[in-house]
This record gives structure tokens, C-alpha cells and sequence, in this order.
């Protein structure tokens, strides 16, 4: 009850935005001085539809696609050649009576271009940068030739002509107004619907990608196969944009599709802000309202290549003046507010049965782990166990292979050789993503959280596997999502309250303070619901005070029943809060024991201290 | 607080919006008011005026300011001066409908001119037809606008209507066997066909066709398979530099066989690319300086005195496709626009720079081709 209540409020300013905007879109054929600006505006609606596609990938996935009107042409020559090619000109049914097929066109479209989608990411996935960004353009030029040259089906650089304007039954719907409607309607529901992507598991895993892959493998993310969602839902959006399009023109030829209008769209995303969620739209609306505004201008009608001119003049000085693009506001990542109330910390991994394994038995074994870097031996043969109910501290001087480790038991890296077991899995070999969904977390080294997304999100992240699921069930925003992830957030409040962090639960992640930072960290490691937390110098760049309070968290959460690996420089926390400790010298164990056993070791003074031997 | 700025960002963003667009609206409509009965008759003008493609837009559009400087000169149409409302597509097909549009709210445009890119006015033209404006295009050749609306015409000859005239000729030439040669895409696909299909019907022989790629280099293959049949003439459906390259092989293979070639040769630089051997080549145009009519004389000199360069038959086209508008609204007695396209429909024999003008039924042009020789390493009017 309390949390319906406190969501009411936040949810009416959230949709004063939209609502303002909906309203002005719906009045619009009313407002513009004339026919000729509705027509603008429906083609503003086009492209608005197009860059929200391409802002899928450019923006929050941070996938640079350079060919992605390629899935506009599909969408386009799908539903022209289904309906002229072949109802019309094979089957030889009247357009006029055509209206029942559109559906079947958007859905045609809606699949190919998805298909498209997945053939385009699949060999790209691999690909970064500059090898991504030509791959993407050559695969648009692909499309597009094949869109000049298969003339059979095309219809080559003719085009395809009397494709049957949008009709409901008899009426036809080719008023100016009537088009701008339909496709205010097709922007509409690609809105609500990406709004709905987005503020779920399926936009914040993008947007983890975007921010730090490998942090976002570590948290259960497939992050290949949202890399390919990312490509198909974008690639959908083009290609049902394409078929209200072709509609609309009653007309399509390989002119309308240039290899210019991938840059344009590209920059209406850049111009508008990338990664934000009313950036492209407005990056559109602008774009292509001052465009035709400045087609009146007299010093235009004399020199028309003063618009272009005058044009491109405004995006540099728009991208000097504001780099991150017109619009700031930051991405909704949840619909969820959260608790207002400060919640219960965490005590155990919630929504657990007791566990099977008693205090003491091994939980992880190493076993004869190696790990070689061409020539380089990082690890010789490493053998150890972690044992239920324990912290176990990893200590060694610099370059014992410490870090190594933690990669190969974390997935980030194979091992060479050996066998790691975890609970009675293998899960050497195991990529990253699925070593988190068995149970085992991990933090980094140097802090790495998704700097710009809020505390709350980070930690959303973090309970990925138990929200993911079908993207159309969140575009349609079933209620049971939502209240797996009000749960999941209320979980999230309670971790946070756990390390001590509640209070920065709505703050944006780049700006806490250093020991929040870290503690965040942990919080987004234990919202995995591991079983098995591996902590990589966790205390680095902390103070003496604040050391101390890590190491009563650190036993926490063994306490609340998540078993710790603890690399650390900081031999007090180390000796204070491991239950044993495990000493690695260049990449061999030399040495394993209680805290008291390894401080007296000759083996690890030798290697600490150095020894004149 | 940062959430209320956006928001009053974005409110004033579409407030300004709406302002401006608000002045467009005022001075649109002052233009309509201006336009009104008595007053100036407005003529659209579209074509693709910026971009890799503006050359085309740019040089009809002189043609178009020559034809109004010297109507408002004369006094106007029935005493009413003429100006050019013009538009840049960008030759962007999604620009098509927003042009057309333009151009139909604006209640003063009688008539609309230009069009660099078939695919814009074919995107445009279900536009066109909703308001019944009629066009009178000079760029465009796609066999697709022919027939494609009944307000659409063009006085630029198709590439089929072309090449069945150079046909035509050939065969009323005495030729009675032909080798042909062609481009192998869309455009010398198309007047190959054409030419070949009315060289039949006029009882000539194709002994072959042969088709090449557009920048091919070698063509002592396709040269001797065509004088293999011997033929009496060879037809090259391609642009210059490939059929100066052919017809250099044909004279260095020692054939003297007679040549024709298309608009697409017709450039100065088939003469600097094939020197003598493209001596005596036929080819056609629609407009040439050197057709020597007393129409295209006067017409070359006061657009050499306004321009200080030579008109291109995109010119004299647009030139001409203005004064068969101001005939038509002439004829028509008022810019009410299903009069002026009833009128354009029913022009015959409408004497221009670039021929008689008559539009048929799919409103293609009507006319006659002027046929061209290269002589002394000029074009000339070929000797009839």
C-alpha cells in the first residue's frame, strides 16, 4: 500500500512532459499556418520515428550504425512490393481495396527488418570502432544497391509507383491532416513502447553495455545477445517506419533512401542528445521545421545553397555550444520511484531456501588453475578451496597473479589448465556473465560502476537475471513486470541500507563520494543474490576510519550468508576479517592458513620482505 | 528544479516554433494576397537546387528568369506581371509532397515549372493531382511520368520517344541494316529499345545488339562481332566517353561505317576524346545552339547578353516550358487552375526554341529532335 501511494505523485510530473507534448502534437494540424506544414510535420514524424530507432544503438547501446536506413528500405520496399508488386500486379486485386493488407505489411516489415537487424549485428558484434562503422556502411550499401539493381522485384531505379494511400474500408485517409494523424499514431506507440523498453531490465542492460561491458557481463548480462536486441529492435522501428512511409509517398524509388540520409538521421540523434530518450525527437522536430521554414526566406529563395550553408552553421555552433546535444534530461531506467521509507537492511539473500552445503565444506574448489599470456606464466598451478561460512583473504606482492585470478574465477579470463568448480559446477570456461548468474559476483579493482546512471539503477543492474524477460511484454508494460520490479527495488533499498549507502539512492553515480562509490559497488555485486562475493582490494584509497567500517561490512555479509575471496593490500583488514588466507608469489600458492599460520610463514616473509637467501 | 527548466525549455521551444511558423503564415498569406486576381501571377518553381546535382536545377532556372524578364517586359500575362515562387528539394522524393503542397496552398501559383529528378515529381505528383495544379516539367524523362496524372506534363522528350525518332531517321536515311550498341543501364537500355523497335517497324535489320558496362575500355570485342553481320551503320545508345572510345576502334579496325550516337554524346568532349574518328557522327538533341532557327537565335542572344554564357538545352527547355504556361493561361483567360491545365492540354504546335511543342495524352512532348553532325569538330545541323 504505502508503495502505490508514494509512487502517485512522481508518476504525474513524469507525465506532464509527455502529456504537453501529446496535446500540442494533436492540435498541430489546427495550429500550422497551412497544409503544407502539416506535410512537414509528418515527415518530422518520420524521421523523429527513425532517429528514436537509431538512438536504440548510437545512444544507449553506444553501437555506432552507419547504414541504418538499410532497415527503413526493407520496411519500405516490403509493404510496396507485397501490395503493388504482388496484390495488385500479380494477383491483380484493386488498391483501392487493398486497405486490410497494411497490417500484414507492418507485420512483414516488423520481421524482416528485424531479420535484417540480426544479420546486420551478428558479424558485427565482435566488431568495435572503426571496423564496426564500416561494416555498417557497407551492409546499408548492400541493402541499397540491392534495392537499385534487383529490378525484377524493385523495380530498379524506377521505383515502385501507386502504392495505395493509408484507407480504413473505403474511406482514404490521403488529406494531409489524415496522413500527419496516422502517423502521429505510429510515433506514438513506438514512444510509449520504447519508454516502456527502456525503463526496463532489457534499456538498462543496454545502457550498461554502453557504459562498461565487461561490468555488465559481471552482472549476468549476456551482452552479445543485447547487443543483437539492440540492432533488431532499432532495425524493427526503421522498418515500420518504412512501411507508413511508402504509404504516405504512395511512391518509393532508391532516391528517397541516400547514403546522406544515414548521417542525417545520425546527426538528428547527436544533434538532439544521444542516449536521452526526447533528444531525437527534438534533434527532428527542429531539424526539419527550420529546414523548410528557411526554404521561405528570401536570401534563400535567391541563393538556395545559403540554407544548407546557413544550416550546417547552426549544428556546429549548437555542438560547441552544447556538446552532449539539445536536450540533457537524463534517461528513465525505471518507472519505479522507490520506497520513500528508510526500508529493513538486508540479513540474508532474500527469497533463498536454507542452504544445502554446511559451514565448513569446500563451496569452491580451484584446482591446479593456470594461466599463461603468450610467454608469460600470470598462474603457475593454483589450488585452493573457499569453505562455506568463510572470508578468505588473497594476499601476494605485486604481480603474484592475485588480479589474474580473480578474472579466471570471475570468467572475465579462461584459465590455461585446470578445473575451477563451484558448488558442484564447473564453471571454468564459463563466460563472465553466466559465472554471475551461478552465484559468484565480484567488484573491481578501480571502481566501475555506470557512472551515469542513478544508485538505485546501478543496483537494478544488479538484479538483472531475476527481471529479464520477452521485450514486447515490457514495450507493453505488463503489470507483473512492474511488480517484480517494484520488489526488486525495494530489495535494492534495503542492500543500499545494508552498506550503508541508502541515503545516495537517488543520486547519480558520478557523484558520490569515493567510500559511497566503493560501497556501491558492493551493494550492485550482492544484488545478484550471490553466494560467493569476490571483493578486489576493496579498501584501495580508503581512509583509516572508513577501512574500519568496510571491514565490519566485509563480515557482514558473510554473516548474512555470502561467502567472501578478498584480495588486499591492507594487511591489518586482511589479518582482521579472513578467516584464512591464501598467499600467492608469482603465481604459485606459497602458503595457506589461518591469518596467525600465514603471518609466521618463512615462505611468505621471504617473499614479502625479501631474503638474503 | 532541473526537471522544471527542461520543461520550460521545452515549452519555449515549441513557442518559438509556433511564432515563427506564425510569421511564415502571415507572410504566406500576404502573398496569396498579392497574387489575387488583378494582382501578380504567381509560378512555382522546384528542382533540386544545392547538392552534387544542382547543376541541372540551376541552369533551368535562368532559363525560367530570361522567359519572365521578357514577359513582365512585354507587359505581363493579360496585363498582370509574373513572378517565380521557388523551391529547393534537395532531390530528396520526401521533399516531393512538402513542395507540392507549397505550391498548392499558395492559392496565387497558376502553374508549376522545374524538376530535376523524376523520382521527386513522381512522389509529388498525388499531391498535385488532390489540388488539380498543373506542371509543366523540364528535366524529367522516366517512362513512369508518362500518363501518371493528368495535370503532369514535360517538354523534355522521353529517351523512347528519342530514340525511336533517331530510328526514324536512320531508316528514312536509306540505312537498311544497323549494329547496336548500348549502355548497359536504364538509359541505354531505354533508348536501344526504342530505337531498335522503330528502326524494325520502319523495315530496317537489327543485325546485332550488344550491350557494355558504363567506363568499360576495351571494345575490340563488341566492335568486331558487330561488322561481323556487316552492317550498313553502327548505333551507340551510351554518353561520350565510351562512344568516342567505340568509335575510335570501329576507324582503327578500318571500318568507315557511318555513326549515330544519342544526347547522351553530345559534349565537347566527344570531339577531344575521339578526334577524327568521330567525324561525321550523328547524334540528336532537343536543343542546340547550332540549330540556327530564328526562335533559337534571338532566344541565344538575350540569354548570352543576361547570362554571358551559352545556354544548355536544360535552359532553353525551362524557357520554354514558362511561355507555354503564359500561352495556356492566355488561352485559359484566368489562372484558375483546371483552365490552365485544360489549356496545356489542348497547346498544339506552340512555337518554342526547341521545336513546336504539343503534349500527348500522357502529356509526353510532341515535337521534333533536332539532328546534329559533328563537322570539323563542331556539332552542326546535320544536312537534312
Amino acid at each position: 500500500m504505502i508503495v502505490k501511494s508514494s509512487w502517485a505523485l512522481p508518476r504525474l510530473t513524469r507525465l506532464a512532459i509527455p502529456a504537453v507534448l501529446a496535446l500540442v502534437a494533436v492540435l498541430l494540424p489546427f495550429i500550422l499556418p497551412g497544409d503544407r506544414w502539416v506535410r512537414v510535420a509528418a515527415l518530422a514524424l518520420i524521421y523523429i520515428a527513425l532517429a528514436s530507432g537509431l538512438n536504440i544503438l548510437v545512444g544507449l547501446t553506444g553501437l555506432l550504425d552507419l547504414g541504418f536506413i538499410a532497415f527503413f528500405i526493407v520496411g519500405a520496399y516490403t509493404t510496396a512490393i507485397l501490395t503493388v508488386q504482388l496484390f495488385v500486379n500479380q494477383l491483380g486485386f484493386d488498391p483501392d481495396t487493398l486497405w486490410w493488407l497494411f497490417p500484414v505489411s507492418l507485420v512483414g516489415a516488423l520481421v524482416l527488418a528485424g531479420i535484417a537487424g540480426c544479420i546486420l549485428g551478428y558479424p558485427t558484434l565482435r566488431a568495435r570502432g572503426d571496423y564496426l562503422a564500416i561494416m555498417t556502411l557497407a551492409f546499408g550499401e548492400i541493402v541499397r544497391l540491392v534495392s537499385i539493381n534487383w529490378i525484377g522485384l524493385t523495380g530498379g531505379s524506377v521505383g515502385i509507383r501507386g502504392i495505395p494511400p493509408f484507407a480504413i474500408g473505403d474511406l482514404e485517409l490521403t488529406s494531409p491532416s489524415a496522413n500527419y494523424y496516422v502517423v502521429l499514431a505510429m510515433v506514438v506507440v513506438i514512444l510509449v513502447a520504447l519508454a516502456g523498453v527502456v525503463a526496463s531490465p532489457v534499456g538498462r542492460a543496454w545502457v550498461a553495455i554502453r557504459e562498461d561491458e565487461l561490468v555488465a557481463s559481471s552482472m549476468g548480462i549476456r551482452t552479445r545477445r543485447y547487443k543483437l536486441l539492440a540492432y533488431v529492435c532499432g532495425a524493427s522501428i526503421a522498418g515500420v517506419t518504412g512501411v507508413f512511409f511508402a504509404h504516405m509517398q504512395q511512391f518509393i524509388n532508391p532516391d528517397s533512401f541516400t547514403l546522406e540520409d544515414n548521417f542525417i538521421v545520425l546527426s538528428l540523434v547527436i544533434l538532439g542528445g544521444a542516449g536521452t530518450f526526447w533528444g531525437p525527437v527534438v534533434g527532428a522536430t527542429l531539424w526539419i521545421f527550420f529546414q523548410a521554414i528557411a526554404r521561405d526566406w528570401t536570401i534563400v529563395q535567391e541563393h538556395p545553397e545559403f540554407r544548407t550553408g546557413f544550416l550546417a552553421l547552426i549544428v556546429v555552433v549548437l555542438m560547441i555550444v552544447r556538446p552532449g546535444g539539445i536536450v540533457s534530461r537524463k534517461l528513465k531506467l525505471t518507472r519505479s520511484g522507490g520506497d520513500v521509507e528508510r526500508p529493513e537492511p538486508r540479513t540474508a539473500p532474500a527469497g533463498l531456501e536454507p542452504d544445502p552445503i554446511e559451514a565448513g565444506a569446500p563451496v569452491l574448489v580451484v584446482d591446479t588453475v593456470g594461466r599463461t599470456f603468450g610467454g608469460l606464466t600470470a598462474l603457475g598451478s593454483v589450488s585452493f578451496e573457499v569453505r562455506r561460512g568463510e572470508i578468505l583473504g588473497l594476499m601476494g606482492p605485486n604481480g603474484a597473479g592475485k588480479s589474474t585470478l580473480l578474472n579466471v574465477l570471475s570468467g572475465v579470463t579462461k584459465p590455461s589448465r585446470g578445473s575451477i568448480t563451484f558448488r558442484g559446477d564447473r564453471i571454468d570456461g564459463l563466460d563472465s556473465d553466466r559465472v554471475s548468474v551461478k552465484g559468484v559476483a565480484r567488484t573491481f579493482q578501480t571502481v566501475r560502476l555506470f557512472w551515469q546512471m542513478t544508485v538505485l539503477e546501478n543496483l537494478l543492474v544488479g538484479a538483472h537475471e531475476r527481471l529479464r524477460g520477452w521485450v514486447p511484454a515490457f514495450a507493453l508494460r505488463l503489470p507483473r513486470h512492474r511488480h517484480d520490479e517494484a520488489r526488486a527495488l525495494t530489495e535494492a533499498g534495503s542492500v543500499l541500507e545494508f552498506a550503508g549507502v541508502w541515503d545516495e539512492r537517488t543520486r547519480r553515480a558520478s557523484a558520490l563520494s569515493y567510500d559511497s562509490q566503493r560501497r556501491v559497488e558492493i551493494a550492485r555485486a550482492l544484488m545478484t543474490r550471490p553466494k560467493l562475493l569476490l571483493l578486489d582490494e576493496p579498501a584501495a584509497g580508503m581512509n583509516e576510519s572508513e577501512t574500519k567500517a568496510l571491514a565490519s561490512l566485509i563480515t557482514a555479509i558473510r554473516d548474512s550468508g555470502t561467502d567472501v575471496v578478498l584480495i588486499e593490500h591492507d594487511m591489518d583488514l586482511l589479518m582482521s576479517v579472513s578467516d584464512r588466507i591464501v598467499v600467492l608469489d608469482h603465481g604459485e600458492v606459497i602458503a595457506t592458513g589461518t591469518p596467525d599460520e600465514v603471518r609466521r610463514n618463512p615462505a611468505v616473509l621471504e617473499a614479502y620482505l625479501g631474503s638474503d637467501a | 528544479m532541473i526537471r522544471r527548466t527542461t520543461t520550460a525549455a521545452s515549452l519555449a521551444a515549441v513557442a518559438a516554433l509556433s511564432l515563427t511558423l506564425a510569421a511564415c503564415s502571415s507572410s504566406a498569406s500576404s502573398d496569396s494576397g498579392s497574387g489575387d486576381a488583378e494582382g501578380e501571377i504567381a509560378l512555382g518553381y522546384t528542382a533540386t537546387l544545392t547538392g552534387d546535382f544542382a547543376s541541372y536545377g540551376l541552369e533551368m532556372r535562368e532559363g525560367v528568369d530570361l522567359a519572365v524578364e521578357e514577359l513582365n517586359d512585354g507587359g505581363g500575362i493579360d496585363g498582370r506581371q509574373v513572378k517565380i515562387v521557388s523551391a529547393d528539394d534537395e532531390g530528396s522524393p520526401a521533399n516531393g509532397p512538402v513542395v507540392a503542397q507549397q505550391f498548392c496552398d499558395d492559392t496565387a501559383i497558376a502553374a508549376v515549372l522545374g524538376y530535376s529528378f523524376s523520382s521527386v515529381a513522381l512522389s509529388a505528383l498525388p499531391v498535385y493531382d488532390s489540388c488539380g495544379l498543373p506542371i509543366v516539367a523540364s528535366a524529367v524523362t522516366s517512362p513512369e511520368l508518362t500518363g501518371a496524372s493528368d495535370v503532369f506534363f514535360r517538354d523534355v522528350f522521353t529517351d523512347a520517344y528519342q530514340g525511336a525518332e533517331m530510328g526514324t531517321h536512320v531508316a528514312d536515311g536509306g540505312v537498311e541494316k544497323v549494329a547496336v550498341l548500348y549502355q548497359q543501364d536504364d538509359y541505354g537500355q531505354g533508348v536501344a529499345e526504342a530505337f531498335s523497335t522503330a528502326f524494325e517497324e520502319a523495315g530496317g535489320e537489327v543485325t546485332s545488339s550488344q550491350a557494355y558496362q558504363l567506363g568499360a575500355v576495351d571494345f575490340g570485342t563488341i566492335v568486331n562481332t558487330a561488322l561481323a553481320d556487316d552492317p550498313e551503320a553502327i548505333f551507340i545508345g551510351g554518353f561520350y566517353t565510351e562512344a568516342a572510345k567505340i568509335a575510335t576502334q570501329l576507324r582503327s579496325s578500318g571500318s568507315e561505317l557511318p555513326i549515330y550516337g544519342t544526347d547522351g554524346a553530345v559534349s565537347p568532349d566527344l570531339v577531344s576524346l575521339g578526334g577524327d574518328a568521330v567525324e561525321g557522327m550523328t547524334v540528336y538533341s532537343a536543343f542546340s545552339a547550332a540549330a540556327g532557327t530564328d526562335a533559337s537565335s534571338a532566344f541565344i542572344d538575350a540569354f548570352t547578353a543576361k547570362f554571358d554564357k551559352e545556354p544548355s538545352s536544360w535552359a532553353a527547355l525551362a524557357y520554354d516550358a514558362t511561355m507555354v504556361v503564359a500561352e495556356a493561361i492566355t488561352e485559359a483567360g484566368s489562372t484558375d487552375r483546371a483552365a490552365v491545365a485544360e489549356a496545356l492540354a489542348s497547346i498544339d504546335g506552340f512555337g518554342g526554341v526547341t521545336g513546336d511543342i504539343t503534349f500527348d495524352d500522357g502529356g509526353d512532348r510532341l515535337g521534333e529532335l533536332i539532328f546534329l553532325q559533328v563537322d570539323g569538330g563542331e556539332f552542326v545541323a546535320a544536312a537534312e
